[in-house]
């Protein structure tokens, strides 16, 4: 709310700016060149619901974009202008919230998300494979034996050799 | 108090909500006691709750278009010279017709559910969830948002929907897709609960809804594509998304809904992430009802946000409800579903599956903290902050690429693990496909980092389709002795499912093409033109001609005729124009677009038309490959219409009862 007057006596000197504006420009057919809009892209709209400079076609919007054109020609560059609008309104005017203070989180909280997920999906990845490899774990000589022997009915001891690879499940890599 | 079409509305959704109340009770106590006939009962009268609802509809349709104003809906968004169209969409121009409209598709999905689901163990269940939601969208209907008040003093006229809304016959199309993207994605919910509540947590109650799924999230894919199409046509600023709260809300199920059709192919085929895709749909659904709380109850604000309400509170106790019900069943079951997976190798299907499932969790999560962050600033320590697109778009777009890049190469791996020297090999196939493709970019001239990385994945992708698609064809057609076009037709109407996922993947491929290209490489101006006179911009001049108005149905144009010239020769004649609707103050310029294949030329007044003056102000701006997003929508929507569609001489979705304990597939 604190921004609202400011605005206002903003939107009259922006409306005084523009008539001039219009006066002088008659002649030339561009109005509002391609970076105008690019840096009005990066600026909310003062009185609109979540449009942007570059978007609204409401009036404070147009004016905006004098503005902007204006400190163009003035030979101001983007961040130049960005700050101009950050100075009046406050970093509420820029649609890419400053990385600092309590900002700061927005832009964090993404980029940790992300590390958490991967490294839980890294730590879930491992667990499994780990789980997968106990599954075919290779089976004991002694154990083989005594199914063999079940198996066949035999009462044989059976030799060293005889548990043959061909049968025992392989260890997966 | 006499018959008028405001007492029968209420009367229909009052009825509505009863039966649906009685469907919920009888197939709870059919469910627990097994009770057959309580069951069948609660089956017939979701058929009656949709003839009810159906009643509700064509009142509401009677109302609008006999202009009956006595019935407070028409009275506050209808007007008596929109033409029929504008009056037929109105039902869902506004929040209390909106929510009648979902009230209304959900019970025809509910109807259509109870009728065709064979006999099956979560039939009932899955019945009584859809039936509770729909008490509680029938409840809003009748009780909290009611649009069948009757007024004691009706107007003689209206004002008319929304000007933003009449200004686009797409309005007649997208909330509707939106809708059924939502509500179709509450039947996976539906059957997902079903699963837990009777300890069935395999695969059963995603085959017995794969095809609802699909159709959700094609509805919904379609419902946002559609919607980035009525903002170009619609917003005059010559784009299409502006991660606004409600694009963003809506964008949000979609992601998870996006995660959850790959997701549950892992546990179909490898029996992993059961607890997971359950936590999925669920989520994706509470996103729904989050979304439309957001976004109806004016906590967040929206260019798209069409008529706050009271509906605010209730959504946010549903969505509460929801979430706590559907997490406290998960936990209740949770030794049911609890994972004990083993996974082969990470290098394989399953394992980029998982990695898919990371990157669009992560881009949810994106989406909500932007979207809810000003919210919660403001709530702390009272300071208004914003959060807008060039946040969204920095932090999201390396994920896209990750998105694009695992889109080539997760489709290519086989299940449990990948042979190293196949892998290998496609991998060196796929990676000059990208250097050819972004190599030639980059010959080209463009120089911006995403777009080239785009166009270098989107080789990657296409040398990918291509592998997949030869890799199935090749072997088949040596086998047979057949051509390899009769192979690959043969091929594309047995393997429905695989191949309709190629032709969506392709379609992702043309979508973000058509986003990278003229999101970068766009031209904005502004220029005055004046009359006569030929200027000039990029490769055309303008012209504009003279300046005109007309008059259609409750409409008022102003507008001004622009000649295009190319090459000296006429091209085109544009007439990008203002609309003003009925006596209302808004005004709506309405952008003209020249549609090319390699970019669109857009006119939009960014002044007053003033024929007195000797010239008109324009906001032209040209923007390529914009066409593109438009096709390969339309390819994607192909894609998922081809999987969905069952193969000759099969019937659909049929799974006989027993087939359901888990049974071992080869």
């Amino acid at each position: 709310m604190r921004s609202l007057p400011r605005a206002l006596r903003l939107a009259a000197i922006a409306a005084g700016v523009a008539a001039l504006l219009l006066g002088v420009s008659l002649a030339q057919d561009i109005m509002l060149d391609p970076r105008v809009f690019e840096i009005g892209n990066e600026l909310r709209c003062p009185t609109c619901v979540a449009e942007s400079v570059g978007e609204s076609n409401a009036s404070i919007a147009r004016e905006m974009r004098q503005i902007i054109q204006e400190q163009l020609d003035e030979g101001r560059t983007r961040a130049e202008i960005l700050a101009f609008f950050q100075d009046r309104y406050g970093d509420w005017i820029l649609l890419s919230p400053p990385r600092r203070g309590v900002l700061l989180l927005v832009w964090l909280l993404p980029v940790a998300a992300v590390l958490v997920a991967g490294g839980g999906l890294v730590m879930l990845v491992r667990r499994w494979r780990a789980a997968a490899e106990e599954g075919v774990a290779p089976v004991a000589a002694e154990d083989l034996a005594r199914v063999r022997a079940a198996l066949s009915g035999a009462d044989t001891e059976p030799s060293a050799s005889d548990e043959a690879a061909p049968h025992a499940p392989a260890p997966r890599p | 108090m006499d018959l008028s079409l405001g007492t029968l509305g209420s009367a229909a959704s009052a009825l509505a909500l009863g039966l649906a109340v009685y469907a919920l009770i009888a197939g709870i106590a059919g469910a627990v006691r097994r009770d057959a006939r309580l069951q069948t009962s609660a089956r017939l009268t979701a058929v009656a709750v949709f003839l009810a609802t159906t009643t509700a509809v064509i009142v509401m349709q009677a109302a609008l278009l006999t202009d009956d104003f006595s019935v407070k809906y028409v009275a506050e968004h209808s007007r008596i010279d929109s033409p029929i169209w504008v009056k037929v969409v109105t039902l869902w121009a506004a929040l209390e017709g909106s929510v009648l409209l979902w009230a209304w598709l959900l019970s025809g999905y509910t109807a259509v559910l109870a009728v065709t689901t064979p006999n099956h163990a979560l039939r009932a269940w899955a019945l009584v969830v859809m039936q509770g939601v729909q008490v509680f969208f029938l409840g809003v209907v009748a009780l909290v948002a009611n649009p069948f008040i009757v007024l004691a003093n009706p107007p003689f006229d209206g004002p008319g929907a929304n000007p933003l809304l009449q200004n686009h016959w797409m309005m007649a199309v997208h909330p509707v897709l939106m809708y059924l993207g939502f509500v179709g994605l509450t039947v996976p919910f539906a059957f997902a609960m079903a699963a837990l509540i009777t300890r069935r947590p395999g695969t059963e109650w995603m085959q017995l809804t794969r095809r609802w799924t699909l159709a959700g999230w094609g509805f919904l894919t379609a419902a946002i594509i559609s919607g980035g199409w009525w903002s170009y046509e619609v917003l005059g600023w010559g784009g299409y998304w502006a991660w606004d709260p409600v694009e963003n809300v809506s964008f949000m199920p979609w992601l998870t809904a996006t995660a959850f059709i790959h997701s549950v192919q892992v546990q179909e085929r490898r029996r992993m992430l059961k607890s997971w895709n359950v936590l999925l749909i669920v989520l994706t659904f509470a996103l729904t009802i989050l979304g439309t709380f957001l976004t109806r109850s004016g906590v967040v604000s929206s260019v798209h946000a069409f008529g706050d309400g009271p509906v605010g509170p209730v959504f946010l106790g549903f969505f509460v409800l929801v979430t706590l019900l559907s997490l406290g069943l998960v936990a209740w079951r949770w030794d049911q579903v609890r994972d004990r997976a083993e996974l082969d190798a990470a290098v394989s299907r399953e394992g980029a599956f998982l990695l898919v499932n990371v990157l669009f969790l992560a881009l949810t999560f994106m989406v909500l903290i932007g979207t809810l962050f000003p919210l919660i600033v403001e709530a702390v320590n009272g300071s208004r902050v914003t959060v807008g697109a060039p946040f969204f778009d920095v932090v999201s777009l390396p994920m896209w690429m990750l998105v694009l890049l695992l889109m080539g190469i997760g489709p290519l791996l086989p299940w449990r693990k990948a042979e190293t020297q196949t892998l290998a090999r496609n991998l060196l196939w796929m990676t000059g496909g990208f250097v050819l493709a972004a190599g030639g970019a980059l010959v080209f001239g463009l120089r911006e980092v995403y777009p080239v990385l785009t166009i270098g994945l989107a080789g990657w992708n296409l040398v990918s389709l291509g592998l997949l698609l030869a890799g199935a064809v090749v072997p088949r057609a040596r086998l047979t002795g057949r051509g390899l076009a009769a192979t690959t037709m043969r091929y594309a109407f047995e393997q429905r499912r695989k191949v309709g996922s190629m032709i969506v993947h392709f379609g992702v491929v043309v979508v973000a093409l058509g986003i990278a290209a003229s999101s970068g490489y766009r031209t904005d101006v502004q220029l005055r033109l004046p009359y006569g006179e030929r200027v000039a911009f990029s490769q055309y001049e303008l012209q504009a001609l003279a300046p005109f108005s007309e008059r259609g149905a409750g409409r008022v144009s102003v507008g001004v005729e622009v000649a295009v010239f190319q090459g000296g020769r006429q091209v085109d004649l544009l007439r990008p124009h203002i609309n003003a609707f009925g006596n209302n103050s808004m005004t709506v310029p309405t952008a003209a677009v020249r549609y090319t294949l390699g970019h669109d030329l857009y006119l939009s007044v960014a002044g007053a038309v003033d024929p007195t003056a000797d010239g008109v102000i324009m906001r032209v701006i040209q923007s390529p490959l914009v066409t593109w997003i438009w096709f390969g929508a339309v390819i994607l929507a192909l894609g998922t219409v081809w999987t969905l569609v069952p193969p000759r001489g099969q019937v659909p979705a049929a799974l006989p009862a027993g087939a359901a304990t888990g049974r071992a597939r080869a």
